[in-house]
């Protein structure tokens, strides 16, 4: 199945294989080109952000422009690609369906939630330690504190929009959700993902983000990188309550690194202390006064302070036995030594 | 491998039952070039493929499969020894099992194990220390239900089944939905579901597909079961609508 669409100043484009389809839209390889091509119907009638509305036009126009300003163009001209940033403008069936070429950051990347997985981490990042972790963490922290100060909110910062590499370079897809105001007017990002979405913002579908709810969403990140996968709320609820979810949980605080009694331990999670003392410290702040007042959270920054000595290797030891195990100098002894005799290996060494 | 192993094979995130009911009572045979029954495998398996394709939901979603023709049939060991039900299998590991078309239609009693299946699991699993999400049960079908001599059930027969959808559906205990084909009772199946339907002309439509990977993701906290199932069924919606960016080819 091959699809005609039109690019800057009348170009002729051929899109060939759809590579992805979720709820809003379509993507694309474009024949003869390295960029990808994301399409939505038009549906000019739906005055919100969501994409397809009569504001989405006016949406990419922008970052479109905006992405050839010396804030942001680095973030995709460079290789590795770090922002599948729109770079185009396309049509297609005569005006009824709209879009824009990007970056395919699949050259360079895998999803950030096939690292979150064991199963999928052995396969697709063999051989890797707790150190890419960290990378990763870092990159992420970089990323979100420049499009932050670019004026950016990512509004839907989830491990679905996020990709990284064997290095622990960091990228960002989905930024046509993005949230920012240019041209005397605002376009929001109404996007949501459970366990993601910042507490102020649940049972609230008209208020809109800032950077505080990114940062709650970067923390849960940042803590599932660190956390071999789990995510800060998860957990059967200890008082018995049903668990109804991760927004559930995180709305009756229910986080075991803040009160290890509000929530039953996840069987072979990792202990509280493979993380540094004060990385620990940032997440309890976020996830415990933090949850109810925003300003209390880390903001990207702050992380990118506190990850910045540990991302180098300072502050980590190796283990005498297991070359892939790489710890906080905090702990006296490998504390992934520790999980395997509980059945789980988290960082296992790369077959031959 | 130790059950911690096993469970941190696929992450620490909740666990998704899926639990298929699907009809392989002899109208599946129908018709003799093209049986529907090809169309329920193709359908499945395209299911199968799309949720391995996506990293968070491969990590997720544990499948059980139960068919009906005269009996109801659990199939188990659909991948050995990777989950804590032997009903139940990752959809990373699952090995689709064969369907043959025959005898009735004991829907009903299908829907009503699918009912017990789900509750199990989540007992199972709360037991372990694992978080489960609301099960989700899809009915594949082209009929109705027939009782143990193949009489079709009308209305009043369903209602007793429909009101214990209904209330498990209430209490957080599943999620129901059904998808009809050719000669499937539309008005039954939304009696069952609390008129969460979905009609098409084929079981391999690729909406089906949309529409139960959809019902598969968690629900955020400030939505209703029937708002999720509005949500899902509005997945089919869109899929016709992004469907028609193909209708252009060269």
């Amino acid at each position: 199945m091959v699809l005609r669409a039109t690019g800057a100043g009348g170009r002729a484009l051929v899109l060939t294989e759809r590579v992805d389809s979720g709820g809003e839209g379509v993507v694309y390889r474009v024949d003869g080109s390295r960029l990808l091509a994301k399409l939505v119907l038009s549906d000019p009638r739906a005055a919100g952000p969501q994409p397809g509305g009569a504001q989405y036009s006016r949406r990419l126009d922008l970052l479109v422009a905006t992405g050839r300003s010396p804030g942001i163009r680095p973030l995709h001209a460079a290789e590795p690609c770090r922002a599948a940033w729109p770079a185009e403008r396309i049509s297609a069936l005569r005006g009824s369906a709209e879009g824009f070429l990007m970056p395919d950051l699949g050259r360079w990347h895998r999803r950030m939630d096939s690292y979150l997985a064991g199963e999928q981490r052995r396969t697709g990042f063999p051989g890797s330690s707790w150190l890419l972790a960290v990378r990763a963490a870092h990159a992420l922290a970089e990323l979100t504190a420049g499009l932050h100060a670019a004026g950016y909110v990512i509004g839907d910062l989830n491990p679905a929009n996020l990709w990284m590499d064997g290095a622990g370079r960091v990228a960002v897809s989905d930024v046509d959700s993005f949230q920012f105001a240019a041209d005397g007017q605002f376009f929001a990002c109404a996007v949501r993902t459970p366990g993601y979405t910042a507490p102020e913002l649940l049972g609230a579908p008209g208020r809109h983000p800032d950077r505080s709810c990114d940062g709650f969403a970067l923390a849960v990140v940042l803590y599932r990188l660190l956390m071999c996968g789990l995510h800060p709320f998860q957990g059967v609820p200890g008082d018995g309550a049903r668990y109804l979810g991760l927004d559930d949980n995180v709305l009756h605080g229910r986080c075991r690194l803040v009160d290890p009694g509000l929530v039953r331990p996840t069987p072979g999670s990792a202990p509280h202390p493979v993380l540094p003392r004060g990385i620990r410290g940032l997440f309890r702040r976020c996830f415990g006064a933090g949850l109810g007042e925003p300003s209390a959270r880390p903001d990207a920054l702050e992380w990118v302070r506190a990850l910045t000595r540990y991302q180098g290797g300072e502050g980590l030891r190796n283990c005498a036995r297991v070359s892939t195990h790489i710890f906080t100098a905090e702990s006296p002894w490998c504390p992934w030594c520790d999980l395997i005799e509980q059945g789980v290996d988290c960082f296992p060494a790369a077959r031959a | 491998m130790s059950e911690n192993a096993a469970m941190h094979s696929f992450g620490y995130e909740s666990r998704r039952p899926l639990i298929l009911v699907l009809d392989t009572s002899g109208s599946m045979g129908r018709p003799a070039g093209s049986p529907r029954i090809g169309q329920l495998r193709g359908s499945v398996a395209n299911l199968v493929a799309f949720l391995r394709s996506n990293p968070g939901l491969r990590a997720q979603v544990d499948i059980a499969v139960l068919t009906f023709g005269s009996t109801v049939r659990e199939h188990t060991g659909l991948a050995a020894g990777r989950t804590l039900h032997e009903a139940f299998a990752p959809v990373s590991a699952i090995e689709l099992p064969e369907f043959a078309a025959e005898g009735r239609s004991a829907m009903l009693p299908a829907l009503r194990r699918a009912l017990e299946l789900g509750r199990e699991y989540r007992s199972v699993l709360d037991g372990h220390g694992i978080t489960c999400l609301t099960p989700i049960i899809w009915l594949l079908t082209d009929g109705a239900p027939t009782d143990a001599d193949g009489a079709l059930q009308d209305a009043r027969s369903c209602q007793p089944t429909a009101d214990l959808l209904s209330e498990a559906e209430r209490r957080g205990d599943c999620l129901v939905f059904a998808v009809g084909v050719a000669g499937a009772d539309e008005e039954l199946l939304g009696l069952l579901t609390s008129q969460a339907v979905l009609m098409v002309d084929r079981l391999d439509y690729p909406g089906v597909l949309y529409a139960i990977t959809a019902s598969t993701r968690e629900r955020a906290a400030d939505i209703t079961a029937a708002q999720v199932k509005r949500k899902v069924l509005d997945e089919d919606e869109k899929a016709r609508r992004l469907n028609l960016l193909d209708g252009e080819a060269l």
